[in-house]
């Protein structure tokens, strides 16, 4: 039992308590909030296995979520599924999806994998936006009902933001047992040195596969419940710009660590939204999600493995140690 | 029968031949040594054995079973485990992941079920961190099993290589260049632990520099020019061989270079 | 139609290497794909609007100029700010692209912020005027696109190949480090090689927008993705690479779009991408990477 209780649990059970209590004295407007966060912490947590554990940084994660949330839109719009029944799809398919974009990463490494998943990214924004019998192109599809899952349907944001909790708490659970696993370890390995990994007798490509078809389905489990959440989805979400804040939210939370990804949702999610208040910082609100980049790339990137501690270490310990330095000399 | 045989083994890139009809045989118990000079493909035999290159030409056949072409993975499997000469570890993960990187391969779990605690995959982990400990005992690294591998001194980090070369419980250990950077004092201390280690396995193939440690260890000396064998014996007839001799220092004569004193 | 396809391919294909370049450039020294280069094309071409619209009156050279000197700016701001703290500690170039991508949300933030994100008209030069090229109806400021850009190939080939700062830029795409202990000022030299980048950037964003005669917040992303798929077509780190990549992607886009519909065109860049990538990974010229062990 004791090893369970390290810092990154116990700051995970924290956000979980507190994210549990909070729609007792939320507004809706703040539940929806809330509710975008835990979609976030999902997403960001199925990129996060891939940057943080599998040493692969996708630049076009946001396609898997765009897969999702067009699967269980248009299976409801098309033949009026309910939400039991479009979840199976929305794995298969995001899997597959994953599984696809694996497939070229036999043959090519570093540069070429930000090419890859930039030009996926693309090709499935085209594909959405160009495909008018079943997504109706730029419209989009509106009028998503509530989650519908066999028979019962949720009928306020209140269940469906536990819903959707359920899914954090099962998405950080599964990533802790895949990490301190067979499969983590080698991940873990292939991401430190991939000649050394091979020399150990792992095979690269499987497991390449197996890391992006899991983030994929996670990405795509969050991309249906936002669907759902929304009500409507559209091409134009679904963009880089996406894929490229989803970064952001790893990278603060740091690389291999989902509880700082929690962090890190609840960070970038709640931020931009308490600076709309501000009448001349509304215009420029989503500009936290690039300076955050700048910042902590410029602090501390002795990862992966990054924490948000070090991060703050480094802002508050490295000024005080330059002073130092300056007055010794 | 020999544990590891050799035979005409070539590899060409391009023009270049790095690896020219090269055969040799290692015995049951034995150190086998690799030397040459710089560039005479040493390196590149020890990655025709272990998979990474596939030969243009030839055989390479562990304890009677041909294993030539095979990939890495088929090839650490039966029994094949390697060190590189600048240190390979898995830099961000701890002394202990390493080791049971290198033991991976036994361990029989699949990816499926390393997503959810399940009897097979707690049975095996429990089994594997026993045996990380073992081999953690081995090369005295115990002290430092929750340690980032490389907060180790370089020595230790050698030696943690070793470790995770030695728990994939392979019958032929390849040492490349394992003294590499290491003062006289660690050489010694080094080439002792070198024999030791045939109580591990059933034979080390050594690949080194440092001509004093190679002739103090090995059983048996093969050595390389320009790819090809020029000598193969053990240490005294490799010293005393004119052919060697020239070809470390391009001209007959001056003798103690080769012997190391 | 064969003749006019050729000719708008050929314009566009001017925009797309000029940005490329931008992006080579980069990656030949520090092995760096730099994503801010899309948003430095979007900003320049926000800040010529500006001072088009606010200060110069209507003088488009003047405007010119100055966008192109605040482009430069920018490069070597970002450099400093962004990479050069990263590169120093000798980090992975993963963080650096990490820390660009922060930079291009940064930028383009701002742009959306000031600019907003309705489509306005953008100067253009001799409107209306066309020259009849055997056929194919050639509007001045195409003909004007493809000499500007042809005379920066040639300069920037003359640059690369004859000058002092050139041959630094070379030098230091062969090997940084070298370039280092020789005591090359390396930090103001890959200022530099980000300065003129954007300055790339900036010109074929300005006549981007002159040629669609409007600008709008999206400008950056759509070109700035379709330039690095030439980039990687044509093998990245390569400037030839880039240029010929650029013009290839162009000329079958506007064929396509030519003859069959707008959208497909959008498909064939990222298409013929793809197929590149499985076929030949390295681009058109790029060079093998050996697998060392």
């Amino acid at each position: 039992m004791k090893k369970y209780l390290n810092s990154k649990n116990i700051i995970f059970l924290v956000i979980i308590v507190f994210m549990a209590l909070a729609p007792l004295v939320t507004d809706p407007y703040q539940l929806r909030v809330l509710i975008s966060c835990e979609l976030n912490m999902i997403f960001a947590m199925s990129l996060n296995l891939l940057m943080g554990i599998g040493g692969t940084v996708s630049f076009g994660h946001a396609a898997f979520y765009g897969i999702g949330a067009y699967t269980t839109a248009c299976l409801w719009y098309h033949l009026g599924w309910n939400y039991s029944t479009n979840f199976l799809f929305v794995i298969l398919i995001t899997g597959l999806a994953g599984l696809l974009l694996a497939l070229p990463m036999s043959r090519i490494t570093g540069r070429y994998v930000t090419v890859i998943t930039l030009s996926f990214a693309e090709i499935v924004n085209l594909i959405i936006k160009n495909w008018d019998k079943v997504t109706l192109g730029q419209m989009g599809i509106v009028g998503i009902p509530n989650i519908d899952l066999f028979g019962f349907r949720f009928h306020s944001k209140t269940q469906f933001f536990y819903f959707t909790l359920i899914f954090v708490i099962l998405t950080y659970i599964l990533m802790n047992w895949l990490v301190d696993s067979k499969l983590g370890r080698n991940l873990q390995a292939m991401r430190d040195d991939s000649i050394a990994a091979e020399a150990m007798g792992i095979r690269l490509f499987p497991n390449k596969v197996i890391v992006f078809t899991i983030s994929a389905i996670i990405a795509g489990i969050a991309g249906s419940l936002y669907a759902h959440l929304m009500t409507y989805v559209e091409p134009s979400t679904f963009n880089a710009n996406l894929s490229f804040s989803c970064i952001s939210i790893v990278v603060v939370g740091g690389l291999g660590n989902f509880a700082g990804t929690l962090i890190g949702s609840l960070f970038l999610t709640i931020l931009p939204e308490y600076l709309r208040r501000f009448d001349f910082l509304f215009k420029y609100r989503m500009i936290a999600y690039g300076l955050v980049l700048v910042i902590v790339m410029w602090l501390n990137h002795s990862i992966p493995g990054l924490k948000l501690k070090q991060a703050f270490q480094a802002l508050f310990g490295k000024i005080l140690h330059r002073n130092r330095t300056e007055e010794e000399v | 029968m020999a544990l590891l045989e050799v035979k005409d083994l070539t590899i060409r890139f391009g023009g270049l031949v790095a690896v020219d009809d090269l055969s040799f045989t290692m015995e049951e118990g034995q150190i086998t040594s690799l030397i040459g000079p710089n560039g005479a493909g040493k390196t590149t035999v020890i990655n025709l054995l272990t998979g990474f290159y596939t030969p243009n030409e030839g055989k390479v056949i562990l304890d009677g079973e041909d294993i030539t072409g095979f990939s890495t993975d088929q090839v650490v499997s039966k029994g094949l485990s390697r060190t590189f000469q600048n240190i390979r570890l898995f830099s961000n993960m701890s002394v202990e992941d390493n080791i049971l990187i290198g033991m991976q391969h036994r361990i029989e779990y699949g990816s499926f079920l390393s997503l959810f605690p399940n009897p097979k995959k707690n049975e095996w982990e429990r089994k594997a961190r026993e045996e990380a400990t073992a081999i953690l005992e081995r090369v005295d690294l115990s002290d430092y099993r929750y340690e980032k591998s490389t907060s180790l001194p370089y020595g230790k980090q050698r030696k943690l290589e070793i470790g995770r070369a030695l728990v994939a419980k392979p019958k032929i250990l390849l040492l490349d260049e394992p003294a590499a950077g290491m003062n006289p004092v660690e050489k010694k201390e080094l080439s002792l632990f070198i024999r030791s280690l045939l109580n591990d396995v059933r034979g080390i193939l050594l690949i080194e520099h440092d001509m004093k440690l190679v002739m103090d260890i090995s059983d048996k000396i093969v050595v390389l020019n320009h790819g090809a064998k020029i000598c193969e014996g053990v240490p005294e007839e490799v010293q005393n061989n004119p052919e060697v001799i020239e070809a470390y220092l391009g001209r007959k004569g001056v003798h103690h270079d080769v012997t190391g004193e | 139609m064969l003749l006019q396809i050729l000719v708008n391919g050929i314009s566009l294909g001017s925009i797309y290497a000029l940005t490329a370049i931008g992006y080579s450039l980069i990656y030949s020294i520090l092995q760096l794909i730099n994503m801010s280069n899309a948003a430095v094309f979007l900003t320049s071409a926000v800040i010529f609007y500006a001072l088009y619209t606010s200060l110069t009156g209507s003088s488009v050279l003047l405007t010119f100029i100055l966008t192109l000197m605040a482009a430069g700016a920018i490069g070597y701001v970002i450099e400093v700010i962004a990479i050069r703290p990263i590169r120093e500690k000798g980090d992975s170039n993963t963080y650096a692209l990490i820390s660009s991508i922060g930079v291009k949300t940064i930028l383009e933030q701002i742009c959306q912020g000031t600019f907003g994100s309705e489509i306005k008209q953008f100067p253009t030069l001799l409107d209306g005027k066309y020259i009849d090229l055997f056929g194919a109806r050639t509007s001045a400021i195409q003909i004007i696109i493809i000499l500007t850009t042809l005379f920066i190939l040639g300069f920037m080939s003359w640059f690369t190949q004859n000058n002092r700062v050139g041959r630094g830029l070379r030098a230091l795409s062969q090997n940084l480090n070298a370039c280092h202990l020789m005591g090359m000022p390396v930090n103001t030299l890959i200022g530099v090689s980000f300065a003129v980048g954007s300055m790339l950037a900036a010109v074929s964003g300005v006549a981007y927008c002159m040629y669609l005669k409007s600008i709008s917040i999206s400008v950056g992303s759509a070109i700035g993705n379709k330039a690095f798929a030439a980039t990687v077509l044509g093998g990245i780190g390569e400037l030839k690479g880039a240029v010929v990549g650029g013009y290839i992607l162009a000329i079958a886009e506007s064929f396509v779009s030519g003859y069959y519909s707008m959208a497909a065109s959008n498909f064939i860049s990222f298409g013929i991408l793809i197929l590149v990538l499985i076929i030949r990974p390295t681009g058109i010229f790029g060079k093998k990477e050996q697998k060392k062990v």
